[in-house]
């Protein structure tokens, strides 16, 4: 790491060459974030091909109990669960669904906290006190509590389909919704503070001498100098995603229809003191290799666009 | 420091407010009804609607909006007919009436509506069985509010109601029970209706009477007036300023009658007479009585004794004298008697008096020619009775079925006259009371009355005329699905179906465009036209916010399943939760500590990178994997220690677990920050002193790590009163996070509710103690 931090401060920065440019350099000498980028785009080739494998046959409805919990060998390399399907197979279905679920709700909940974060931060006064005192008082509610909250109201809902019948609160959307409306908090918090010191930089005063618009400062001036953040929290943010997906799937509040890693560690709770480890051992590996990968790339990503973060 | 204490409470107060309005929207506003759960699927409607009420969550959500639905007929013009409906949902926009029902979504208001006209009907129905009264304005008032009293108890409208609708019942019986609660609604009508009666009755005399006074005070003051005007003229002043004068002198001198003559004392004091008199005269009978009676039991038993005497032949009595002695006794004994009466007497008497001064002195001197006329309608309805009872005697050993059959039909006539008897009594009460009251006080006012009583007359004749026109609107037809009926003067008929209905704004909607709704002669025009008229914020106490926020603050709202309160079911379980938490966290951190500061002295080295890989991989392995494993391995060294609270030992191996799943984390973390302030200058200050390494790191370091430390401490409080969610769920440990999670599957809305506020609260306060401590820590640190 240290190296590293020596090379690329010895080296003197080509002219024109942009922040992004220098940044993408910089991480494509970083063998560490390559790996795990490498480890992510497997994975999420895994979540791509696994469903085509299928063709016409439903997940849910592939039961073979000659097979029921068969141990790992030639036909199941990790063994099958109890309604005879492959644990590995499972195990790539979840970790489309928890792709999916963590994309969704970083896409979300990133833009989210950038508006709302830039309008508290460059407008100030009582839209951010107003904001400051919302999120405030979200975080109060610690995160799990918060979204087994969030999902609980969405499961006891009337009517779950929202946005004109697009989003069922009650499937993946409301997951996805849940788990925003939680993380919307962090880059929210990081942005509102980027932008307040922004809003006194020497170009925005200039522009907002020239008599450039407010609304028009923000888009030109303030939000490319906040890209870099929303794109670090946007892979951070993925740790905490998949784990409180895997924490509300644990708990039966997740996607209902859909295998997930969360769901294979419940069905495992008494597995293991029978001798079954595989599905277990199979979800928890999953996970802990992308959540490892997920942040070890999340780390690099924020040494390499904002050096100035590194020793923090 | 306290200025800053006082400013963080502050803040504290607005998040606390801020945590009970998210969790009133997630649990009250987005979550849906939560009686579906608890609620069998044979409940009725009206067991489901109870089931809500008594938990207030059927209330508006958050302000009671009033309003108020309008028919306006187009055939007469002008007459509405107006539904007023006290809250029970909000109103979305004024403009398009739309109206979300926010307490029962299972019943749509048009059903509401057909409801409501059903009870108007059958209210109309048994109002029309009862006598006419005398056609005046009193009247057709006490008769209206009469059908506003009996309105009122709904309780015995829904008891007949859900006889009806009783299968459970034979007919026989059922139509026996419907008979009784119809009986018992009417007692309770004719009683408060009575009530109403002497209470109007009152008010119009002390009207009446007012008015008077005022006249006798006018006529003085003119004659007054027309003296000093006299006066002043005589006196060689002019016109105007006579006049001037004169006036001055008619206000005085209407003012001065006045309270002159609204001095009640002079009522109190012929109502005293009156009183004393009375009461003399039934005191003196009462006496007289009395003093026969012991003066007869005495002369019995004089003579008994007397007689046995002259059995028995004892020497005192044999003689005439000794016969005199008793006789003297006796009258002595009743002399003292008539003595000892008198005194009580005069005891009473005095009694009464002061009560009649007092009450006297209220100005309440009605309340004695009340009492009169009560006397008189007593009276009345004695001796009707006793007529009743000679003519007409209550069968009483009814055996067999045809006898019991008559039985009944008898007492029923009897209930039937009783009544008419009874209200026979409030009229004669009415008119007696209304003599008396004319002969003690309206001496001059009878012309006044007369007036009043005639305009009463054409008032009650207009009034009827309307009520006659208000049944036009709604007639009952016999239908399965709930729907509204009209009726019009003009003899068109309109059937309205309200299946389907559900809001406000459907049913307007759907009279408003009905095919039938169009007049014959001129169909351009519309029969009616239904309309919201009015519309108003209500009472903020009557909603569920309110309730939500009591239940916040007191922890008394009630679980739906456990029946207990939050408080109670709290108490319990919390200390099994701080039992599992507090050592955890407590070991945790110094565990977390002492190897953070370890790594960080041993930072560059093999040792730092080995523990630094370690906690990373300790950190993303997932927290279900820790606890599952822990607990098979458990399982398979001591199977009765992994789960459950039987044994004590039991609680080691989730402390254990939630310490070793956390150490990741916090080594790395407290790691960094040591690290950051090794590079200080004071510690290099330390070491060029000649500090050993472990003195500097645990003396200087240490200490000034503290707030971050701190902080990240406060982070896991919540979960100190929690305990830890999911070890609480997987190894049975009855603690609040087990609890949480258990209310999840059975739907109990105000566990989570109170968990979710309890773990903010805590959260706040731990956020401010930590503001403190950052103070005590650091310092640089001022508070401001």
């Amino acid at each position: 790491m240290s190296n590293e931090t020596n090379t690329i401060s010895a080296e003197t920065p080509q002219v024109g060459r942009s922040l992004w440019a220098d940044a993408c350099r910089r991480l494509w000498k970083d063998k560490a974030a390559m790996l795990c980028l490498l480890v992510i785009l497997i994975y999420i080739g895994i979540a791509a091909i696994t469903p085509l494998t299928f063709g016409d046959d439903n997940w849910n409805t592939l039961h073979d109990y000659d097979n029921s919990n068969a141990v790992p060998g030639q036909s199941y390399w990790l063994g099958a669960d109890i309604f005879g399907r492959s644990v590995i197979t499972k195990t790539f279905l979840g970790a489309r669904t928890s792709l999916e679920v963590s994309f969704w709700a970083n896409m979300t909940a990133i833009p989210l906290g950038m508006l709302i974060g830039v309008c508290a931060g460059y407008y100030g006064g009582r839209i951010d006190a107003f904001i400051v005192w919302v999120f405030t008082t979200m975080t109060c509610i610690p995160s799990l509590i918060r979204l087994i909250a969030i999902k609980f109201a969405f499961r006891e809902l009337d009517d779950p389909h929202i946005l004109w019948g697009l989003v069922n609160l009650q499937g993946l959307g409301g997951l996805v919704i849940a788990l925003s409306i939680t993380s919307w908090i962090g880059t929210c918090r990081l942005v509102r503070a980027e932008t307040m010191r922004l809003r006194e930089a020497d170009y925005v005063m200039a522009s907002k001498c020239c008599g450039r618009g407010s609304f028009s400062i923000l888009i030109r001036h303030i939000m490319p100098n906040l890209m870099h953040l929303a794109i670090i929290n946007f892979s951070l943010g993925f740790v905490g995603v998949i784990t409180a997906e895997v924490m509300l799937s644990y708990l039966g509040l997740g996607v209902q229809d859909a295998p997930s890693w969360g769901k294979m560690i419940n069905n495992a709770n008494m597995d293991l003191v029978v001798g079954r480890w595989w599905e277990l051992a199979a979800a928890t590996g999953a996970m802990f290799f992308i959540v490892l990968a997920w942040s070890i790339f999340g780390d690099r990503l924020r040494d390499a666009l904002d050096p100035k973060l590194k020793n923090v | 420091m306290a200025k800053y204490i006082l400013k963080r409470l502050i803040q504290s107060f607005f998040t606390v407010f801020g945590v009970m309005i998210i969790t009133f929207l997630l649990f009250n506003i987005v979550a849906g009804d939560p009686s579906g759960a608890y609620m069998s699927p044979k409940a009725t409607r009206q067991d489901r609607l109870d089931w809500l009420k008594n938990r207030n969550i059927d209330l508006p959500s958050v302000l009671n909006r009033h309003t108020r639905l309008q028919f306006i007929d187009q055939t007469t013009g002008s007459e509405e007919y107006k539904i007023e409906d006290g809250g029970g949902y909000t109103l979305n926009s004024a403009a398009d009436f739309q109206v979300i029902y926010q307490n029962d979504q299972t019943l749509p208001p048009g059903e509401r509506l057909a409801k409501r006209s059903i009870q108007t009907k059958r209210l109309a129905d048994w109002c029309s069985t009862m006598p006419a009264g005398r056609d005046t304005k009193l009247d057709r008032f006490l008769k209206n509010s009469r059908e506003k009293v009996l309105f009122r108890s709904k309780k015995y409208l829904e008891k007949i109601k859900n006889l009806e609708t009783n299968p459970g019942l034979v007919k026989a019986q059922q139509e026996e029970a419907i008979e009784q609660a119809t009986k018992e609604a009417r007692k309770e009508g004719t009683q408060k209706y009575k009530l109403k009666k002497l209470r109007h009755a009152k008010s119009a005399i002390a009207w009446v009477d007012n008015n008077n006074l005022k006249k006798k005070a006018a006529v003085h003051a003119e004659k007054i007036f027309e003296k000093v005007l006299a006066e002043q003229k005589k006196a060689g002043k002019t016109e105007a300023e006579a006049r001037k004068i004169a006036n001055v002198s008619k206000t005085d001198a209407f003012l001065d009658m006045q309270s002159k003559l609204t001095d009640k004392n002079q009522y109190a004091q012929i109502a005293i007479k009156d009183k004393a008199k009375a009461d003399e005269k039934a005191a003196e009978k009462a006496r007289e009585a009395a003093a026969v009676k012991a003066g007869l039991a005495a002369w019995k038993k004089a003579v008994a004794g007397v007689k046995q005497a002259g059995k028995r032949t004892p020497p005192e009595l044999k003689s005439e004298e000794s016969a005199y002695k008793c006789k003297a006794y006796i009258t002595a004994h009743n002399a003292k008697l008539k003595e000892l009466t008198e005194a009580a007497d005069k005891a009473k008497k005095e009694a009464e008096a002061k009560q009649n001064a007092e009450m006297l002195a209220k100005g309440d001197q009605i309340d004695i020619a009340r009492e009169k006329a009560r006397e008189i309608a007593e009276q009345y309805t004695k001796a009707q009775t006793a007529k009743l009872n000679a003519e007409m005697p209550a069968i009483v050993n009814a055996t067999t079925a045809e006898q019991i059959k008559k039985a009944r039909e008898v007492e029923a006539k009897r209930e039937d006259r009783l009544e008419a008897i009874e209200d026979e009594a409030d009229e004669l009460y009415v008119a007696k009371y209304y003599e008396i009251v004319k002969t003690v006080k309206l001496k001059d006012g009878k012309k006044l009355l007369a007036k009043l009583e005639a305009d009463a007359k054409a008032e009650g004749e207009k009034e009827a005329n309307k009520a006659r026109e208000d049944k036009i609107l709604f007639f009952k037809e016999k239908r399965d699905e709930p729907g509204l009926a009209f009726q019009f003067q003009n003899g068109q008929k309109m059937y309205v179906s309200c299946v389907g209905v559900s809001n406000w704004g459907q049913l307007i909607d759907k009279i408003n465009n009905h095919p039938a709704n169009r007049q014959k002669k001129n169909p351009e025009k519309k029969l009616i036209v239904a309309q919201i008229s009015k519309w108003q914020a209500g009472n903020l106490k009557y909603s569920q916010l309110y309730y939500h926020m009591k239940n916040c603050i007191t922890f008394e709202g009630k679980s739906f399943q456990f029946s207990k309160t939050l408080q109670q079911i709290i108490s319990e379980r919390a200390k099994y939760s701080l039992s599992l938490t507090v050592p955890s966290l407590a070991v945790g951190w110094f565990v977390a500590l002492g190897l953070s500061c370890i790594v960080a002295y041993y930072r560059g080295t093999w040792i730092d990178h080995t523990a630094i890989f370690i906690c990373v991989i300790g950190m993303c392995i997932p927290f279900l994997a820790y606890m599952i494993v822990g607990q098979s391995m458990m399982f398979k060294i001591a199977p009765e220690m992994a789960y459950g609270v039987h044994n004590p030992a039991n609680v080691y191996i989730p402390i254990g677990i939630a310490m070793i799943a956390g150490l990741g984390r916090s080594v790395r973390f407290y790691r960094t920050v040591i690290l950051n302030e090794v590079n200080q200058d004071y510690v290099r200050t330390a070491r060029a002193k000649g500090v050993a390494l472990p003195g500097i790191l645990f003396k200087h370091v240490l200490k000034n790590c503290m707030l971050p430390v701190i902080t990240s401490v406060v982070m896991t409080i919540p979960f100190l009163i929690m305990g830890n969610l999911l070890l609480e769920k997987f190894f049975g440990i009855p603690g609040l996070g087990d609890l949480m999670l258990g209310s999840i599957s059975s739907r109990d809305v105000p566990i989570i509710t109170a968990m979710t506020f309890l773990t903010a609260v805590v959260y706040v306060v731990g956020l401010l103690v930590t503001d403190i401590l950052y103070a005590v820590f650091d310092p640089r640190i001022r508070l401001r």
